[in-house]
C-alpha cells in the first residue's frame, strides 16, 4: 500500500513538474544574457548525475565494497540515482534551446542523412549524454539481473567492462562540458583549462552529496546510518579542500588577465559568491569532517543537503556572472549586459523539472528492485 | 571572388542611415531610441550599429562613430561551435547562417569574441503591430507617411523566431555571377565610409586599401582574420 502512496505522489510530482516546465517553455523570452539560468541548472544536474556514477565507481571499477560490504548493497540504488539525475539536465537543455525537437538536427540535418560536427562542444556534449546514459542503463539493468541470474552475477569481467565504459565517458564528458565553456574566447571569465577540473571536483561533491541523500531518505530500513555518516563524510572532506584548490587558482589566475579579472571582480563583489563560499566549503566541509570522525549520518546529511544548495549557487555564479563582465575592444569598453534576474519562465522550467525530478526518484524507488536482496517483478526489460 | 568589407572610421558621421537600410533590406523592427550609444550588434539586436563614443583626453573631448558588422572571420569560431551545421562559410568566404537548421542553442553567440551575432526580439506582425510606435507610424501613413515595405523574401532575411541572427554582407543580392554586389549599407552610405570590394580584383579601390595595409582588422591580437577592415581606428 505503501508503495502505491509513493507510485502515485511520484506520478503527480512528475505530471505537475512537466506541466509547470512547459507552462514556464510557451511563455519564456529572450534573456539579458546569452546564457540565463537554464544553462547553469542543466550543468548542475549534468554534473551531480556524472559526479554521482564517479563515486559508483569507488565500488564498481576500484572495487573497494565497505567494510560489511555496504556499496555492493546500495550500488544499485547509486547507479538508479546517476541516471535518474540526468533527466532533469535533459529536460531543462532542450527547453532551453527554443525549439527542443529541433535538437535532433545534430545528427539528422533537414536535407536528409547522418553528420556529426566533430569541431562543436555541443556535439560532443549531445553524443556523451547519450553514451552515458545508455551506459549507466545497461549498468542498472545488469545490476538488476545479476540478483535473479548466476551467471551474470559472476561475471566479473563484464560488471568491470561495463563500470569501466561509465567511468570513461564520464570523465570524457567533464572535460567536454569544460571545453564547452573553457573555449569560450568571448567569455574571459570562463576561458582557459580550470572550467574541466572545477566541473569533476564539484562534481564528485554534488554527487556524493546527493547520492546521500537519496539513499538515506529512500533505503531508511538499510540500518547503515554509521558507514554512511563515516562514507560519504570521508568524500565530502576529502573533495571540498580540492575544490577550494581549484577555485583559488582561478581566482589567482585571474588576476593576471585584466578582461578575466573584470569577470572575477563582480563575482568577488557578489553575495553570492560568500554564500557559496558558506554552503559549498565552510559549512560542509565542517560538518563533513565531523560527520567522518564521528560516524554521524545527521551532520553528513546537513552537509550533503549544504552542499546541494550551494552547488547550485556555485554554478549559478560561474556561469551567469562572466556574462555581465565589461570587454574590452579596441574602439573602448562594452558590457554585452547590465545586470541579469532569472525571469519567471526560466525559474517556471527548473522548478518544473526539479519537481519532476523528485517524482522520477520517487518512482524509481517504488518500480524498481533497487534495495539489496530485492528480485525484479514489474518493469519488463529488468525482469 | 572574395570580398572585403572596409570601414573608413575617419569618414563616418553617425548618421546610422546604414542601420536604418539593413534593417529595412532585412525585414526587422526599428525603434529609433536605442538606449545606449556604445554597443555592438549583440547588445542592440540588430544585425549592424554604429557606435558614439566619446573620449576625453585633458582638455580634448573628441567623439567617434564605429561602425560594427559581422567580420566573417577567416578562422570563425562560431562555425566550429555550430552543432547542426547551421553557421557555415559559402565559397567566398562569408559567414551564414541557414535557419532551418539553426536549433538556437546560442553556443555561437558565446563563441563569437566580438558580439556580432544575436537572437532577434521575436515579434510576429501581428505584435509589431500592437507596439505604440509602429501604431503611430501606421496612423502617420493616412497622411502621407510611409511604412517600411515588407523585404525581398530571400533565405538571409530576418526571421520572427527565436533563431540566430547576423550580418550577411547582404548575400541574397549576389547573383552568382562571380561579381561583386553593394550591400544595402554601403549602398546608403552618404559619405563614402562604407565600402565592399573583391580582395581577387587587382584593379579593385577598395581591396587596395587592404592589400597597402591601410585597411586593418579592428583586433588583431585575437588572432581570427576576417573581411570586415578598418581604416583610422
Amino acid at each position: 500500500m505503501k508503495r502505491a502512496y509513493i507510485i502515485a505522489a511520484g506520478l503527480i510530482l512528475v505530471a505537475l513538474g512537466a506541466g509547470l516546465a512547459w507552462q514556464g517553455f510557451t511563455h519564456k523570452h529572450d534573456e539579458e544574457i546569452v546564457w540565463g539560468l537554464l544553462v547553469p541548472a542543466y550543468v548542475y544536474f549534468a554534473l551531480m548525475a556524472v559526479g554521482s556514477s564517479i563515486v559508483n565507481s569507488i565500488y564498481t571499477v576500484f572495487g573497494y565494497r565497505g567494510p560489511n560490504d555496504e556499496l555492493e548493497k546500495i550500488a544499485k540504488l547509486g547507479v538508479a540515482f546517476s541516471l535518474s539525475t540526468i533527466i532533469p539536465s535533459w529536460v531543462i537543455i532542450l527547453l532551453d534551446i527554443n525549439y527542443p525537437l529541433n535538437a535532433v538536427k545534430i545528427f539528422l540535418p533537414p536535407e536528409g542523412g547522418i553528420q556529426f560536427k566533430y569541431a562543436s562542444a555541443i556535439s560532443w556534449m549531445a553524443l556523451l549524454y547519450m553514451f552515458i546514459a545508455l551506459a549507466l542503463l545497461v549498468e542498472l539493468v545488469y545490476f538488476i539481473r545479476s540478483e535473479v541470474n548466476e551467471r551474470l552475477k559472476t561475471a566479473k569481467r563484464l560488471k568491470l567492462a561495463i563500470a569501466l565504459a561509465v567511468l570513461i565517458i564520464a570523465v570524457i564528458l567533464y572535460s567536454n562540458l569544460g571545453q564547452v565553456f573553457g573555449n569560450a574566447m568571448a567569455v574571459p571569465g570562463w576561458y582557459g583549462p580550470h572550467m574541466a577540473l572545477f566541473f569533476i571536483a564539484s562534481s564528485i561533491a554534488i554527487g556524493a552529496a546527493g547520492q546521500l541523500l537519496f539513499i538515506t531518505l529512500s533505503a531508511r530500513e538499510l540500518k547503515m546510518a554509521n558507514f554512511f555518516g563515516w562514507y560519504y563524510g570521508r568524500i565530502i572532506m576529502i573533495v571540498i579542500p580540492v575544490l577550494a584548490f581549484i577555485k583559488g587558482w582561478m581566482i589567482i589566475n585571474a588576476t593576471y588577465n585584466p578582461a578575466t579579472w573584470e569577470a572575477y571582480k563582480l563575482l568577488l563583489h557578489s553575495p553570492l559568491f560568500y554564500l557559496e563560499v558558506l554552503l559549498v566549503f565552510i559549512v560542509p566541509f565542517t560538518l563533513a569532517t565531523a560527520a567522518y570522525y564521528k560516524r554521524s549520518l545527521p551532520l553528513a546529511l546537513i552537509a550533503a543537503l549544504s552542499l546541494v544548495v550551494g552547488g547550485f549557487v556555485v554554478k549559478y555564479n560561474i556561469l551567469t556572472v562572466p556574462q555581465l563582465a565589461t570587454q574590452f575592444y579596441s574602439f573602448g569598453e562594452v558590457h554585452l549586459a547590465e545586470h541579469y534576474i532569472p525571469s519567471a519562465p526560466e525559474v517556471q522550467i527548473v522548478a518544473g523539472a526539479v519537481l519532476a525530478y523528485v517524482g522520477i526518484l520517487m518512482l524509481a524507488v517504488a518500480l524498481l528492485p533497487l534495495k539489496p536482496g530485492e528480485k525484479p517483478r514489474r518493469i519488463l526489460i529488468f525482469k | 571572388m572574395r570580398p572585403v568589407f572596409v570601414i573608413d572610421v575617419n569618414k563616418c558621421v553617425g548618421c546610422r542611415a546604414c542601420v536604418a537600410a539593413c534593417i529595412v533590406e532585412h525585414g526587422q523592427l526599428f525603434v529609433a531610441a536605442k538606449p545606449k550609444n556604445v554597443g555592438l550588434p549583440q547588445t542592440q539586436r540588430l544585425r549592424t550599429w554604429v557606435s558614439w563614443v566619446e573620449r576625453e583626453e585633458g582638455n580634448n573631448v573628441s567623439r567617434m562613430f564605429i561602425s560594427h558588422l559581422c567580420y566573417h572571420c577567416d578562422i570563425a569560431y562560431c562555425v566550429e561551435a555550430c552543432p547542426t551545421g547551421a553557421s557555415f562559410k559559402t565559397r567566398e568566404g562569408i559567414v551564414l547562417v541557414d535557419k532551418d537548421k539553426c536549433i538556437a542553442c546560442r553556443y555561437c553567440m558565446i563563441a563569437c569574441p566580438y558580439g556580432m551575432r544575436y537572437v532577434p526580439p521575436v515579434a510576429t506582425f501581428k505584435e509589431v503591430k500592437e507596439k505604440p510606435v509602429v501604431k503611430d507610424a501606421l496612423e502617420g501613413t493616412k497622411y502621407g507617411g510611409v511604412m517600411f515595405q515588407p523585404p525581398v523574401p530571400n533565405k538571409w532575411a530576418t526571421r520572427a523566431e527565436r533563431v540566430v541572427d547576423k550580418c550577411t554582407y547582404c548575400y541574397h543580392r549576389y547573383k552568382g555571377d562571380g561579381n561583386i554586389w553593394t550591400p544595402a549599407c554601403v549602398e546608403v552610405c552618404p559619405t563614402g565610409s562604407r565600402l565592399f570590394g573583391d580582395l581577387d580584383d587587382p584593379n579593385d579601390p577598395v581591396a587596395e586599401l587592404a592589400r597597402r595595409g591601410v585597411a586593418k582588422p579592428a583586433e588583431p591580437s585575437k588572432g581570427t582574420g576576417g573581411r570586415t577592415l578598418y581604416v583610422g581606428l
